[in-house]
């Protein structure tokens, strides 16, 4: 099995779905869901790859968020987009075990190549 | 107050003014503290097991609290670090924190923020005191690993990837990430890279 699904979650349609277009362009399979709390409700979608998670702005993560949904998706690693210039909010983000955050507006080609290289040093990515 | 095992405040900023009102805040809560121009003045006077916490700048001439972070790593010098910058830099934030640091607070902070991190981090620190001379509590938290989390364990210690894990023991990769996940929750660490930590700590690495 090859976990090749991009979960992402963000409460803001145009971003979501503009990286979700070009996520699965890029030959990844895409769920989407509009926030934490919907995901927790979904049907967890299988071989999950990696989550992007939008924080929005002035919102910090809220309380485990991130380890949550890490833990939802078997321990897969989570990317935060976060606001330019946020720190409090990447620095939250990276206590609760991101991997690392991106700051918006994001460059689709960035979150691109960050989800690729997540995915060359998965070991589960190939098996 | 002289004793060599108090916990002392480390205060690393090339801004003397800066420096000096840290040092006033933080001892006016009592606890010492000890104030460093550079980080390679820093570097040349800090004993590996001294007990406290760092408070570093992120910007300095001649060597950054990043590079300093990363030197004090490679020496194995565990204090834990809180890092202050001016500037709203998250790449910046991310890497700190990355290379471990407890905090990363962007100025201006209020005081108490910065007492509350370190507190924590002195916290922290002692705790890892305590751990590190906790051999027998390890060993008792192993010994409640299953036979298989064991094996995941030993192989896990010698550096071998899950993947590799997987076809040493012939089972799926996924598998291994479920006793993965078990055995470090049953060691109470984070990650792999804590318990080989933790490991070394303990002179238990091969």
């Amino acid at each position: 099995m090859t976990c090749n699904t991009v979960v992402i979650v963000s409460d803001y349609a145009e971003l979501r779905e503009a990286l979700a277009l070009s996520i699965s362009r890029a030959g990844f399979d895409v769920a989407t869901e509009i926030s934490p709390e919907a995901f927790l409700q979904a049907v967890l979608p299988a071989a999950v790859s990696c989550v992007v998670l939008d924080v929005a702005e002035g919102g910090l993560v809220a309380a485990h968020q991130v380890a949550r949904l890490s833990a939802l998706c078997s321990s897969r690693p989570v990317l935060v987009l976060a606001e330019a210039g946020d720190v409090p909010t990447a620095v939250q983000a990276m206590r609760q075990g991101a991997i690392d955050v991106i700051q918006k507006p994001v460059d689709d080609s960035v979150v691109l190549q960050r989800i690729r290289r997540l995915k060359a040093a998965d070991p589960l990515a190939t098996a | 107050m002289n004793d060599s095992r108090q916990a002392t405040v480390f205060i690393v900023d090339d801004d003397d003014a800066v420096r000096d009102s840290i040092a006033e805040l933080v001892e006016s809560v009592g606890l010492p503290t000890q104030g460093y121009g550079s980080a390679l003045a820093f570097l040349e006077a800090i004993a590996p097991d001294s007990p406290g916490c760092l408070v570093l700048d992120v910007r300095m001439a001649e060597m950054s609290g990043l590079v300093l972070q990363k030197r004090l790593l490679e020496r194995q010098i565990n204090l834990p670090v809180i890092m202050l910058t001016g500037h709203g830099d998250v790449p910046m934030a991310v890497e700190a924190m990355k290379n471990g640091a407890l905090d990363f607070l962007q100025k201006p902070y209020r005081d108490q923020e910065l007492l509350d991190s370190i507190n924590t981090a002195l916290l922290k620190n002692s705790d890892e005191g305590d751990n590190a001379n906790s051999h027998d509590s390890f060993q008792a938290k192993l010994s409640a690993l299953t036979e298989r989390e064991m094996e995941v364990f030993e192989l896990l210690r010698s550096g071998k990837s899950s993947k590799q894990i997987a076809a040493t023991l012939a089972i799926s990769p996924r598998t291994v990430e479920t006793h993965r996940y078990h055995l470090l929750h049953k060691l109470d660490v984070p990650s792999v890279k804590d318990l080989l930590l933790l490991l070394a700590t303990l002179h238990l690495v091969d």
